[in-house]
């Protein structure tokens, strides 16, 4: 308890000083928290704009689809037999169908080059949930389309207007509708928000000439299990001959061909989905922890220089308490523990403010619209709300990790503490 | 009883050539109850016996005795216990701990010798009795210089150590203060029966003393009890 006191109130001997290094930690633990909430936010944004929008936990679909998909016609898809429902039934909670395909919109004069998504009204909101999704008007019934914000506004569209879509049927023959807009969105993901045309599936097939669909997605209950559930989905429809081969863009009555998975049909999870994009988050993330490195490096080094500045000031006093029969081990704990203690109030700081504005954020998200508008990032599919992404472990983490560092960087300068001879120091000046 | 002795103790700083002799060959034994005085001019090797004497170093040559044991063959961390538990420390400066109370830093001394018991009751009833009864919150900086060294007579008193060693305890006190406190630690020294040995150069402190040794150049010049008058 002694060492303890002795400890605290050191510290509080130059003030300004133990202000100073405490500065330097709490900007390193605040720096690392925040770096961790915001990179987190955004690989959560990302995984969660393309998770609940598109991707889905798992999807089935024509293999290479995102290129496939471009095509004009679409190709590969592939029935929802009773068969295949059997199958399918039971894997996961939910489950759905889309159609992904590129069309043409035409309001005279201007023509677009949009994505259509062809959806399930029933079971859509079961894999997609529609919480991020804003829509002025209504969503799309049988015989009308809902256009996204970018559409909207390049044609500028409001509710009741109309758009014709041209595209060519499964068979390549041309078919076009013109439809009215029943509602405008947004859904958080500008891969859909600037080009993307919703209609139900019906009316889709209607103008593919086809019900086969391009997408068959999985909802489970929580994505880390959607490797486990896509694994046993692949051995379970292994042997499954429901499939179409490509370039079999048969129209509805052409009977199924026998295909294999993963020639023709593959499995993907939102893993695979968002593989590319998350790389890039782990860039980032490299680049903070460099920041931090240095940042609590720097932290370290005054830590180290306010203990060895400390050591020297009291030179006669530890000489005087070694005189006294206090061990060097025990002066050596004194001033760890100074450098601990300020280790402590920078570290609990920097994770207390850290994990407030963490925490504020993962509740009130940062709109990031006007960052984005504009800027080329449309395609890029993240979420227009950046929710930081706060957890307790973390900031704990971090507040442990700068307290380590304040440790070390007491080390040297108290072993130098404790090499004093006795004799020599309490006469020291 | 012999409480502490030097034998045929010497010690030298630096090598070969710059080599200084601070103590050369010194014999010297102290008894139980004695209040003496290591005098002589600066460089005489006051100091460098008085850190004998109290174990904060060793003899390079020789050997020295704390009650009986020969300490030469002892750990740092044995001396530390040795000195925690059986030597006292008064210094020129105080050096009192700044962050610690009057009564804190009595109290460590309690906690360093390894005692558990009543160590805040036997600490008032000392700063009591050396007059600073109503200061025992105080810190140092709130405390004259000679109240500072009526702590640290405290606080080396309080373990009851066998040995009290002084290092000039007067040089930075007025002459009315120095003489009280001399007064003090002959008190202490009559009621308790702590040896105490101080260095000093000042004629009030060898007026006080019942033995004076006087170095010279590492050497013993003389050494004079003087209730006795005998030359030893």
């Amino acid at each position: 308890m002694f060492l303890i006191r002795m400890a605290l109130r050191n510290i509080l001997r130059h003030k300004l000083r133990t202000i100073l290094s405490a500065l330097v930690v709490l900007s390193g633990v605040w720096v690392l928290i925040v770096g961790q909430g915001f990179i987190g936010g955004l690989s959560e944004n990302v995984i969660r704009a393309s998770v609940d929008s598109m991707a889905g936990h798992i999807s089935i679909r024509p293999t290479e689809y995102p290129d496939a998909g471009f095509k004009h016609p679409v190709e590969g898809l592939f029935p929802v037999t009773p068969e295949l429902v059997e199958e399918i039934d039971g894997v996961s909670t939910a489950w759905t169908t889309r159609t992904y395909a590129m069309a043409d919109a035409i309001s005279h004069p201007n023509t677009l080059r949009v994505r259509l998504v062809g959806f399930d009204p029933e079971r859509d909101p079961l894999v997609f949930p529609r919480n991020g999704w804003k829509v002025v008007g209504e969503l799309p019934d049988e015989n009308s389309l809902m256009v996204s914000t970018g559409v909207a506004k390049l044609f500028e569209l409001e509710v009741g207007d109309v758009l014709v879509l041209k595209l060519r049927t499964v068979a390549g023959e041309f078919n076009a509708l013109m439809l009215p807009v029943s509602g405008i969105y947004s859904v958080g993901n500008p891969a859909l928000d600037s080009m993307g045309v919703f209609l139900q599936q019906g009316l889709l097939g209607k103008l593919i000439m086809s019900d086969r669909v391009s997408h068959l997605s999985f909802r489970v209950r929580h994505r880390d299990q959607a490797e486990k559930v896509a694994a046993g989905l692949r051995t379970k429809l292994k042997t499954f001959a429901g499939f179409a081969p490509p370039g079999e863009n048969a129209r509805e009555n052409s009977p199924p061909v026998e295909t294999t998975l993963d020639t023709h049909v593959e499995v993907v999870t939102w893993v695979d989905a968002t593989r590319e994009l998350l790389e890039l988050q782990q860039i980032r993330q490299k680049s903070l922890n460099f920041l931090v490195f240095i940042l609590l490096g720097i932290a370290g080094l005054g830590i180290a220089n306010t203990i060895l500045m400390a050591a020297f000031e009291r030179m006669r006093e530890i000489g005087t308490l070694r005189a006294m029969g206090m061990r060097r081990r025990k002066v050596l704990a004194m001033f760890l523990l100074e450098g601990a203690f300020i280790g402590v109030i920078g570290g609990f700081l920097g994770a207390i403010l850290g994990a407030a504005l963490i925490y504020n954020y993962s509740v009130n998200p940062i709109d990031m619209t006007p960052m984005i508008e504009g800027k080329g990032a449309e395609n890029f599919p993240i979420s227009t709300l950046l929710y930081t992404e706060f957890s307790v472990p973390m900031a704990v983490g971090s507040f442990i990790f700068g307290v380590v560092v304040s440790v070390l960087a007491s080390i040297y300068p108290s072993v130098l503490a404790t090499r004093m001879a006795p004799a020599d120091a309490v006469r020291a000046e | 009883m012999t409480i502490c002795s030097l034998h045929n103790a010497s010690k030298t700083y630096g090598r070969d050539a710059a080599m200084v002799w601070a103590l050369r060959n010194i014999n010297l034994e102290f008894q139980a109850g004695e209040f003496a005085a290591l005098s002589g001019p600066s460089g005489s090797g006051k100091t460098t016996a008085l850190n004998l004497i109290g174990c904060l170093d060793k003899p390079t040559d020789g050997w020295v005795e704390v009650e009986g044991t020969n300490i030469s063959g002892m750990s740092k961390s044995r001396l530390a216990d040795l000195r925690g538990a059986k030597i006292g420390f008064i210094f020129q400066s105080f050096n009192l701990v700044p962050v610690l109370s009057a009564l804190e830093n009595v109290e460590l001394a309690l906690q360093l010798a390894g005692e558990t018991k009543n160590r805040r009751e036997r600490a008032s009833a000392l700063l009591m009795e050396v007059g600073l009864g109503d200061m025992l919150k105080r810190r140092p900086n709130q405390l004259s210089g000679g109240q500072q060294q009526r702590v640290a007579i405290a606080r080396a008193l309080v373990k009851e150590p066998a040995l009290i060693i002084a290092d000039e305890p007067t040089a930075n006190l007025d002459s009315k203060t120095g003489r009280a406190i001399l007064e003090l630690m002959r008190e202490m020294n009559k009621a308790k029966g702590t040896t105490f040995v101080f260095s000093t150069h000042d004629p009030m402190v060898m007026e006080f003393a019942n033995r004076v040794v006087q170095l010279r150049d590492g050497e013993i010049e003389s050494d004079v009890r003087k209730n006795s008058g005998e030359d030893l």
